[in-house]
């Protein structure tokens, strides 16, 4: 009780105070940290744009308390280099043709096809190219994800991970986690590490299409979309995945426009849908209820 | 001094001969606009029309100017008369307006003709998209004569898009970091500041473009990584970066 009144009691009168400037400043002051995790098969420019998508939620302050962003970027190289192999085959099998590595970059990006589109109207010929592409990244998708725990690159980066987690709270950071699809495999397993030793609720968690069973926070929640195929060629092979909750974009077959329907930026968090504000509404609910760290 | 004739009768008379030379100066002019050469000839007849550049590649979303010279039946060569009408065999494809400012529109073939009555001319055009003429040397640099860190061909692309100055520079920017990481990533440790400063590059055209930023990002990423060599090296890059922590880039980003 006494506690809460101290607690009321410097609520109340912090705005009076010389700090509450220096608590409006953006990174000054504990504030809240907002991390991203990053799906399969992206790559750094990939990963950053998805954290540039969440820092455009809440910009640089919320609560009048600055926000600061951070990526974990978590290894996807496996599912990358089997695409990349796909693609040498078929180069190999008919050289000049496709020798346009360029073309890649639309399936490991999420299967939209700006750039594959250029190139089939000017060379009808590399459409199939194109699908076959497609094709080997979802039937590679589940076997990665599968064995990702296996993955000697596991351990290491959810060290890193948890290692950032634990120092978010002894800087007196309110933190909330946002994981996209295999990053929610490394964010569960960081809420299992860190958690026990959190005394309040200090680190909140939202998960965007994810491949997982569950989710570990009993207040977190999770959006997934009714047409992400990537989520869906999961859920045949691993059988147990969290269903679809919200209605996704309406597919037009690997179109350019969607692709497969995963990308965190190009899906989730695109304002044409109805995902993104579900997944607002989630992290808000989040955010809102984040507690202050206690020492 | 004495005048044979009154003032008024000067004035009159000089104003018949202005009129008299006027006409003479106007007659000659007459008919040289009417075909006629200075001994009275008929003017030569225009027999063709011919376009040029005879057969230019035109890049999608790029204008190329078309110009056209007349023939005429005494061998002479100049511009076309007036009437001069510029068409396209296939709109789709390349479109051209009155002037012969043609643009390509997407991948193909068009033939532009300019024409006068039943006279005409033509130039075979192909359009092409920028992936048709992108630099795909086997080493993974690719030339950059200017210095600047950005491959020659990337530098094109950037600039056939259209941004102001300041936008173009922050592209820049980040293609010239994605080109180090590539090119320089050897540990874990420089590939790791090499993804902080790509990531840097980033925020500087995130700042001014938002959420368009990708559009352009993506594309840099896509044509600077277009050869087996540039994207080996780039999956080494990503491995190397990955599994660590990047607080957002703040402050000042742009270079």
């Amino acid at each position: 009780m006494l506690r809460q009144l101290a607690a009321l009691t410097v609520s109340v009168l912090l705005p009076l105070t010389p700090l509450a400037s220096a608590a409006q400043t953006p990174g000054a002051g504990p504030g809240y940290v907002i991390c991203y995790i990053n799906g399969l098969s992206t790559d750094p420019i990939g990963a950053q744009d998805g954290l540039d998508a969440l820092s455009a939620l809440y910009g640089t302050q919320y609560n009048n308390e600055p926000v600061s962003y951070t990526l974990f970027y978590a290894p996807t190289d496996g599912l990358t280099q089997d695409v990349v192999n796909a693609f040498a085959q078929r180069v190999a099998s008919s050289p000049g043709l496709t020798d346009r590595w360029e073309l890649i970059w639309d399936t490991l990006d999420g299967g939209g096809g700006s750039i594959s589109d250029l190139a089939i109207a000017e060379n009808a010929s590399l459409n199939g190219l194109v699908s076959d592409l497609r094709t080997t990244f979802l039937n590679d998708v589940s076997i990665k994800v599968k064995s990702l725990n296996a993955n000697n690159e596991f351990q290491p980066a959810l060290d890193q991970f948890t290692s950032a987690l634990t120092m978010y709270y002894t800087q007196q950071k309110k933190t909330l986690v946002v994981a996209h699809s295999q990053g929610n495999v490394y964010l569960n397993a960081a809420y299992d590490t860190v958690k026990p030793q959190l005394k309040t609720d200090s680190l909140r968690t939202v998960h965007v299409a994810t491949p997982t069973a569950t989710v570990r926070d009993p207040q977190g929640g999770y959006v997934t979309s009714t047409t992400d195929l990537v989520i869906q060629a999961l859920a045949l092979t691993l059988g147990n995945v969290e269903p679809a909750n919200t209605e996704g974009p309406i597919l037009a077959a690997l179109s350019s426009d969607s692709g497969f329907g995963h990308g965190f930026v190009d899906i989730y968090m695109n304002p044409n849908y109805k995902l993104l504000p579900a997944i607002k509404a989630l992290a808000d609910s989040n955010v809102q209820t984040l507690q202050s760290p206690s020492p | 001094m004495v005048f044979p004739f009154r003032r008024d009768e000067a004035q009159l008379l000089h104003r018949f001969w202005f009129v008299i030379v006027l006409s003479l100066v106007m007659f000659a002019v007459s008919s040289c606009g009417n075909g006629s050469d200075k001994t009275g000839t008929p003017a030569a007849a225009l027999r063709s029309i011919s376009v040029s550049p005879e057969s230019p590649t035109i890049l999608m979303g790029k204008q190329q100017q078309f110009s056209a010279t007349a023939t005429y039946s005494d061998g002479s060569t100049k511009s076309p008369p007036a009437g001069l009408i510029w068409t396209s065999s296939n709109t789709a494809v390349a479109t051209v307006d009155g002037s012969g400012l043609a643009k390509g529109v997407a991948p193909g073939n068009a033939t532009i003709s300019a024409a006068v009555d039943s006279v005409n001319g033509t130039s075979s055009t192909k359009v092409e998209t920028v992936l048709a003429t992108l630099d795909r040397s086997t080493d993974v640099a690719g030339p950059d004569k200017d210095n600047n860190g950005v491959r020659d061909d990337i530098d094109q692309v950037i600039a056939g898009f259209g941004l102001t100055a300041s936008q173009t520079k922050g592209l820049t920017q980040f293609a010239a970091a994605l080109q180090v990481a590539i090119l320089n990533s050897p540990d874990r440790n420089t590939a790791y500041s090499n993804a902080v400063e790509l990531h840097r590059g980033q925020e500087c055209i995130f700042s001014q473009l938002r959420a368009d930023s990708t559009k352009y990002t993506k594309q840099v990423k896509a044509f600077t990584l277009n050869t087996q060599p540039r994207v080996m090296a780039f999956v080494g890059f990503s491995r190397d970066a990955s599994g660590a922590v990047y607080p957002q880039p703040t402050g000042t980003v742009c270079h």
